[in-house]
Order: C-alpha cells, then sequence, then structure tokens
C-alpha cells in the first residue's frame, strides 16, 4: 500500500467566479515508502497546490486522496493524525516561529499531538538534534535571535518532531547561499538515509532535482508530464524543453558530447561521475 | 497560489462616469455634507427625497444596483441588532402597541423608529460605498492629504497621514496572503482553529500573530530603508505625479450637494416659514 | 575620477559595546563608470554592509566612500548621493510603497521635487527599459517577485542615476524572476549605466565584467570572471561555488586536459573536448 495515494485529482480555485482558475487536472500518482521524489515544474504549474493535498490543507474539487490507505474526504478523518504522518514544510519555514524559545517552537508541533510532557521533550531534543542543533545551547535561545539558516533548522526541527513518515520540502533551500544549500541538502539526505524517510522535495532547479531525487514527477500546467526514475527523465530532453525545462548543466554536456561523436555515457549526474566518464572514453580512443 | 492572490486594494470599481471624473476632495466633501444631512433628516419623507437624490448619483456613477447591496452585507447582523434593539428598547413612553413578545411590548410608533434607525445606517453605508466604489485608493490618500493641508498650522500631519493611508492599503494584501500562509504552516504541524470556546480560540491565534507581527515590523523597518534609498525625507518640496484639478464639474457638485444637504439641515419648518 | 571611491572602509556593528561585530575589516574599492560588478561572498561576508556605504545608508566606522566626488559622511552631499548611486533591495515586496506600480515608480521623482509633467515622461520611460510598461495600473500584490523586482529597478531608473545596486535582489526569486532581473540589468549595462550585482549565485556573477569576492569582512579576490573563477580552491574556502561546468572544467585540466581557463558554458567545454587530440590525453593513472 503506497502512503500517498492520488486519484485523478483535480482541483479549481475560485470555481464560479469569473478568476477560476484550474490549479490541478486529474492527478494520478503514488508516493511509495522509502521513496524520494523530486517534483518539478515551471511556475504556476501546481506543485504547492499539488502537495498541500498530501495533508488535507486542500481538498480536491474531484477525485481523491489516500493518506495510508485512509481517504482524506471521507466524514470522521482524524487530518491531524494525517499531518502526523505527513510533515508539510513550507517555502522560508523560517517565518512561522513565533514560540519565546527554540524548544517551545520545536515544542508546537507534538504539544498539539497529545502527546505527554516527557514525550515532547525527547522529540525536542531528538528533533534539534537531527537538524545539527545542540538542544543544550539552542533550547533556550529565542529563535528571533538566531541567523536566517539557523531559523530555517529549527522550522525543519519542528517538524521532524512529530515523526513523520513522509517528509515534504517545498523548496527547502530557497534564498540560502551555496554553503547553506549544500548543508542543508546534505542533512535531508542524511535524514532520508538514517531514518529512512520518505522524502518529497519540491524544487525548481534540475540540478538540485539531480542531486537529491531517485524519482522525478515534472508538472506541467497542473497535469503530470512524467513520471518515472531521474535517469529515465533526462533521457527525454526534448519534451523537457518543450515545456521551458532544461536538463541540469551536467547531463545538458553528456548529451551534447554524445552528438558531436564522442561516445560518453549520456546518464551521467554528477561533475564526479562526469569526469570520470569523460576520462575513460578520451583515454581509450 | 493562494486564495488571497485575488483580493484587491480598496473596494474601487473603475468607470468612465461623471462621478468618478470628480476630484475626490470634492466626493469627500460631498460625502461628509450627505451624512450630516442623512442624521438630521426629520422624517420619511425626507429619507425619500434624500434616497432619490443619492439614487441619481449611483445612476450617473454606472456603479451597478447589485454592488451597492452587497456592500450592505457586512453590516447586515448590525443592521438587524440596531433594529430590534430599538424596537424594544426606544425609551419612547405610551404608545400604541404593535405586538407582545412574553413581556415586551411593541408599540407602534417604537417598529417607526427602529426602521427609521435602520434606515440612517443603510444611509450612511451606501453613500460611503459610493466614494470607495468611484475613487481609487490613490485619489482617496490624495484627496485627504489636501483637504488635510491648512491644517498643517495646528499641527495636523496632513502628508504623514495620507503616507501612512497609503503604506496601509498597499500592504494589506500582502498581509493578507502572508496570514494565510503562516495559518497553513501552523495547521500543517497540528494546529486547529476553529475548535473550542472563545478563549481557547484566542489562543490558538497567537502562532498567526506572532509571525504576522514580527514579520510587519521587518517589513516596515526595510521599507523605510528603501524609501530613505530613494530620498524620502517626508512631505517637504515634494511634487506628485497626478494632481488634482478643481473643475467646473466639481464647482457644480458641491453646489448642488450643498443645497440638498442645506434643505435638510435647515429645519424644514424654517422653509415653510420661508416659502410664506 | 572613478564613480566610486572606498578607501580603508571598516564598519562594525553596536560599535562600543558588548555586542559589536566586525563586518567590514579595511575594504579598499574603486569602481570606475560604466562597469558592470558582481560582489559574491557567502552569508557574513560583509558584502550587503559594504552596499549600504556606497549610497550613504550606512556611514563608516572608519576610512571613507567618495561618490562621484563627495564624501558620505558630508550629510549636505546625502541626498545628491543617493540621487546618484540607486539601489534595488533583497525582498520583492519591502520596497514597494504605492498601490498601483505607476505611482510607485514616480515615489523617486517624486521625492526630488521633480515636475509633473516631466514625471509622467519618467514614469513611462522608466517602465518601458524595464518592459513593464503594459502593467503599470496593476496592483504591486498581483505580480510575480521578478515583476516587482522590475518594478523596483524602474523606481530607481525615473531618478535618473549613474549607478545601480542590486542588494542580493534575485536571492529570493525563482528561476524564471532571476532570469527576467538578470535580463534587465543587462540592457542598463548597455545604456551606460554603473551596475553592482550583490549575488551569491555564481552563475550571475559569470556574466558581470568584473567579480569581487569577499569574505570575513575584506576582499579576497579581484578580477575578470576567468581570473577569479580559476581560484578554484580560494572560492571554496569563501563559502562560494562553481556552478558544475566550470568545476568540471577545472577538475579535467587538473588530470590533465588542455582546457583552457575561461571556460564556463556547456558548448565552450564541449568543443574543447571535442577538439582535443589524441596526444592531448594523458595516459595513465590520475
Amino acid at each position: 500500500m503506497a502512503l500517498i495515494e492520488c486519484e485523478r485529482v483535480s482541483h479549481v480555485y475560485l470555481q464560479g467566479t469569473p478568476m477560476e482558475t484550474v490549479a490541478l487536472s486529474d492527478v494520478t500518482l503514488a508516493i511509495d515508502e522509502g521513496d524520494v521524489v523530486g517534483l518539478i515544474g515551471p511556475t504556476g504549474s501546481g506543485k504547492s497546490t499539488l502537495v498541500q493535498h498530501f495533508n488535507g490543507l486542500l481538498k480536491p474539487t474531484s477525485g481523491s486522496v489516500r493518506v495510508g490507505g485512509v481517504d482524506l474526504a471521507a466524514r470522521g478523518t482524524d487530518l491531524k493524525r494525517i499531518r502526523e504522518q505527513v510533515g508539510l514544510l513550507f517555502q522560508f519555514p523560517e517565518y512561522q516561529l513565533f514560540e519565546e524559545t527554540v524548544a517551545a517552537d520545536v515544542a508546537f508541533g507534538p504539544r498539539n499531538l497529545g502527546l505527554d510532557a516527557a514525550d515532547v521533550e525527547t522529540r525536542v531534543e531528538d528533533g534539534l538534534r537531527l537538524v545539527g542543533l545542540d538542544p543544550a545551547v539552542y533550547g533556550k535561545r529565542s529563535p528571533f535571535s538566531l541567523s536566517g539558516g539557523e531559523m530555517r533548522r529549527v522550522a525543519i526541527a519542528g517538524v521532524l518532531a512529530m515523526r513523520p513518515k513522509v517528509l515534504v520540502l517545498d523548496e527547502p533551500a530557497a534564498g540560502l547561499d551555496p554553503r547553506g544549500k549544500e548543508d542543508i541538502l546534505g542533512q535531508i539526505r542524511a535524514l532520508q538515509q538514517q531514518r529512512g524517510l520518505t522524502v518529497v522535495l519540491i524544487t525548481h532547479s534540475m540540478d538540485e532535482a539531480a542531486q537529491m531525487a531517485r524519482r522525478l514527477i515534472v508538472l506541467h500546467r497542473g497535469r503530470v508530464f512524467l513520471d518515472g526514475p531521474v535517469r529515465e527523465v533526462f533521457e527525454r530532453a526534448a519534451d523537457l524543453r518543450s515545456i521551458g525545462l532544461d536538463l541540469p548543466a551536467v547531463p545538458q554536456l553528456m548529451q551534447r558530447l554524445r552528438l558531436r561523436g564522442l561516445d560518453v555515457r549520456a546518464d551521467a549526474l554528477t561533475v564526479d561521475e562526469a569526469r570520470e566518464e569523460i576520462l575513460r572514453v578520451l583515454r581509450w580512443n | 497560489m493562494e486564495l488571497t492572490r485575488y483580493v484587491t486594494i480598496g473596494q474601487y470599481i473603475p468607470r468612465e462616469s461623471p462621478v468618478h471624473r470628480l476630484d475626490p476632495r470634492t466626493k469627500i466633501a460631498a460625502v461628509t455634507l450627505l451624512m450630516v444631512a442623512i442624521f438630521v433628516v426629520p422624517d420619511f419623507f425626507g429619507y425619500a427625497l434624500l434616497a432619490l437624490f443619492v439614487l441619481g448619483i449611483v445612476l450617473s456613477s454606472q456603479i451597478p444596483l447589485g454592488y451597492l447591496l452587497r456592500a450592505l452585507r457586512p453590516i447586515l447582523f448590525l443592521l438587524a441588532l440596531t433594529v430590534v434593539l430599538n424596537m424594544f428598547f426606544s425609551g419612547i413612553q405610551g404608545g400604541t402597541p404593535l405586538f407582545s413578545i412574553g413581556p415586551v411590548a411593541v408599540t407602534r410608533e417604537a417598529f417607526l423608529r427602529a426602521l427609521f434607525i435602520g434606515t440612517r445606517l443603510i444611509g450612511l453605508v451606501i453613500v460611503t460605498s459610493l466614494l470607495t466604489y468611484t475613487t481609487s485608493p490613490v485619489e482617496l490618500t490624495d484627496g485627504m492629504e489636501r483637504l488635510l493641508r491648512p491644517f498643517r498650522r495646528i499641527g495636523v500631519p496632513a502628508h504623514e497621514l495620507a503616507m501612512m493611508m497609503t503604506i496601509a492599503l498597499r500592504f494589506i494584501p500582502t498581509l493578507l496572503q502572508e496570514t494565510e500562509k503562516i495559518m497553513k504552516a501552523q495547521m500543517a504541524r497540528g494546529a486547529e482553529f476553529a475548535r473550542g470556546g472563545l478563549l481557547r480560540r484566542a489562543r490558538a491565534m497567537i502562532p498567526i500573530l506572532v509571525p504576522l507581527f514580527v514579520s510587519a515590523f521587518r517589513r516596515a523597518d526595510e521599507l523605510a530603508l528603501a524609501m530613505e534609498a530613494r530620498c524620502y525625507r517626508g512631505g517637504e518640496g515634494r511634487t506628485r505625479l497626478k494632481q488634482l484639478r478643481f473643475a467646473s464639474r466639481d464647482a457644480v457638485a458641491v453646489v448642488v450637494t450643498l443645497a440638498v444637504a442645506a434643505l435638510f439641515i435647515v429645519p424644514f419648518s424654517t422653509w415653510v416659514v420661508l416659502a410664506r | 575620477m572613478p564613480l566610486i571611491e572606498v578607501t580603508n572602509l571598516k564598519y562594525v556593528y553596536n560599535a562600543g559595546t558588548p555586542e559589536a561585530v566586525v563586518a567590514l575589516d579595511g575594504v579598499s574599492l574603486r569602481i570606475e563608470r560604466g562597469e558592470y560588478l558582481a560582489v559574491v561572498g557567502g552569508n557574513g561576508s560583509g558584502k550587503s554592509t559594504l552596499a549600504k556605504h556606497l549610497n550613504a545608508l550606512l556611514l563608516p566606522t572608519e576610512g571613507d566612500v567618495i561618490v562621484d566626488g563627495m564624501n558620505t559622511k558630508d550629510h549636505a552631499a546625502t541626498w545628491d548621493i543617493r540621487r546618484r548611486v540607486g539601489m534595488v533591495f533583497q525582498n520583492p515586496d519591502n520596497q514597494i510603497v504605492a498601490t498601483v506600480v505607476e505611482e510607485d515608480v514616480a515615489f523617486g521623482p517624486e521625492n526630488l521635487g521633480v515636475p509633473p509633467d516631466e514625471i509622467r515622461a519618467r514614469v513611462d520611460g522608466a517602465l518601458t527599459a524595464v518592459d513593464m510598461f503594459e502593467y503599470r495600473r496593476k496592483e504591486p500584490h498581483l505580480l510575480s517577485g521578478g515583476q516587482k523586482q522590475r518594478v523596483a529597478v524602474a523606481g530607481i531608473l525615473a531618478m535618473r542615476p549613474q549607478c545601480v545596486i542590486l542588494d542580493e535582489a534575485t536571492t529570493m526569486l525563482d528561476p524564471e524572476g532571476q532570469q527576467e532581473v538578470v535580463d534587465t540589468i543587462a540592457r542598463l549595462v548597455a545604456d551606460g549605466i554603473t551596475v553592482i550585482h550583490i549575488t551569491h549565485s555564481m552563475d550571475e556573477a559569470l556574466r558581470c565584467h568584473r567579480v569581487v569576492a569577499m569574505a570575513a569582512g575584506r576582499i579576497a579576490l579581484d578580477g575578470p570572471p576567468e581570473a577569479v573563477f580559476s581560484r578554484v580552491d580560494d572560492l571554496e574556502r569563501l563559502r562560494l561555488a562553481l556552478p558544475p561546468i566550470p568545476r568540471l572544467a577545472h577538475q579535467l585540466r587538473r588530470a590533465g586536459l588542455p582546457i583552457p581557463p575561461d571556460t564556463f558554458g556547456t558548448d565552450q567545454l564541449a568543443d574543447a573536448l571535442t577538439a582535443l587530440t589524441p596526444a592531448e590525453v594523458p595516459d595513465g593513472p590520475h
């Protein structure tokens, strides 16, 4: 059974008004346990709208969404339990911090779940350590005294403290400097590997998608355009270009080399892979 | 994509009507006069006359009647409450009873009085809505600033008030968008806003209000810096892109409104005496 | 005379208190008219602090900043300096003041007391220059990030500046918006306006004529992109990352392949690799 299932989901904003907009159209997909999914698409393709269906923040205009087999639209569905299983982090999540101390803010989620004080405290410490913040040092500080990058990590800890099965992140590296980007993406990768978390990552950057994801879902104008393993999606370069996306730099280079007669494998994703493959082929000739 | 993306600033409906083309100062002054008249009108007959005048303005403004009726929706509850309270607790002694609910009786006079007060409320809302429907936020703040300018000598900060109004109007949709985003982020962490009694709901607003306020202060700081970088130093020596021009149609509008208002503000009996 | 001359600039936040932080530690820099300069650096490198000194939003703790012959410490010159050097900020929302696009673009000229007819001409011209003329009556919150930043640029252009500073103006934008802003800047440069682009995107820095890399409040590297980007190890130390293609080119060069040092583009690298003769490929272990 998949963790998250969308069956012909459509979502129309402001239906019946002159400003009616179709954000999602007939989306069918399934997120399985252990998936590491990159959700990518041009601006306005519906990525943000789609993930808000995963934890019941939005309800489909038609179609159904099931989490752990439970239909989100069914009467009596406990959305809190759903939100415990599917942790969603919005863009620039540092803007949601509000408590007087870091520990209290991270505790917000667990407390909402009705856990007892001891449980909450364990989860807070756990969450902070997972993002690389020492609870003894940071716990008592005011979230507003931290740097932007630290605040973002506190926000992530706040969602991790709910022990979700699926972590959905909307552009977690947005607005960070290159080192900050590396840090956060590295942390997410480590989390995924250590804790076996299922991860859905919204990103604009094909490079990021190539680095992080095993599977890519490409959205275009509210529809699923491509859905498959990363390397397979990258083979459809012409299709991607037709909707305004391009391959990340390295696969692009490999394709161009092939076009010019150099028999390199086209599926190198990282700089290291490309270097090895290029040197290998050049030495053979 | 958020729902609040489609909020517009103010309620301005652009049209090319004579009312739209009036100088905002004229409209602000006219609305003020009409509001005074509404309060002073002595009876339903007066209201009927005034209503005819207002109807004339509405028709020439090309604002569909539906919009004006919709403007009443937010105050429907207040309207009903006012009418009901005045029916039962009018303070009018004696009078012919119409009906009663339990021990409390409603007299004919009280009933009419309640309707009268209700009509007054409707009149106020319609007249002020007309102003905001036919005048853009920019024109409104410009008009207010110009009207208040003579009072600067007695310490009224006309320019600063207009600037504050503009910035407030500009940021309302942005802050609404942010509120929606914060709400969703907290809901994703299991927060509930529609549960429980008044106290619990009030406490539930803290995770929304605190980030919103913090963010608003940060915005203010950044905006102030940006304004200074563009050489803003208060109202001295500032010119404006759009100049307000008082034209002949404005003079006509002012005179007509003044006449109509005077009809009511000066007691009816005086007119009767004068007519003789 | 250079447009901007910075001499031994030192800036300390909260000077004299226990929370004092040295943000700039002796920066000297000369910017000539017409330059298209990128200032790169990680968080805390001081690049934004430096930017704010160039239009007198901040005054030096020590050292001098001279803009078009005027010292920023001279209060009487502040407004002239700010008229010549405009700034676009990072958050697209928090620099738009008015309820309508054209009113916001008019804000600068209005502050300068420009006559109304001329304001109209400047506003229309500025909006056309950033390709936003058809949005002039729109409300700002309905625009995308890239569009808002273009409106902000128009607001500066309407003041007829000699220099436009973009203080991380692309950091919060999506790739589409970033492209819009970068294209707009290219037009400014073509018109002879000096542009200083503060960014941590090395892709954007690649398009500039000169790159200044900062770290810990000091200038670490200063030169044309090919010179700066060849110092790969230095860049890593400075919390900066080379984009994939330049990085790959560098690694291949280190493995012995004769790839030219200014190879930044995908096609360039493909060309260089396919042009190699067998003699140029080093054999043996690497």
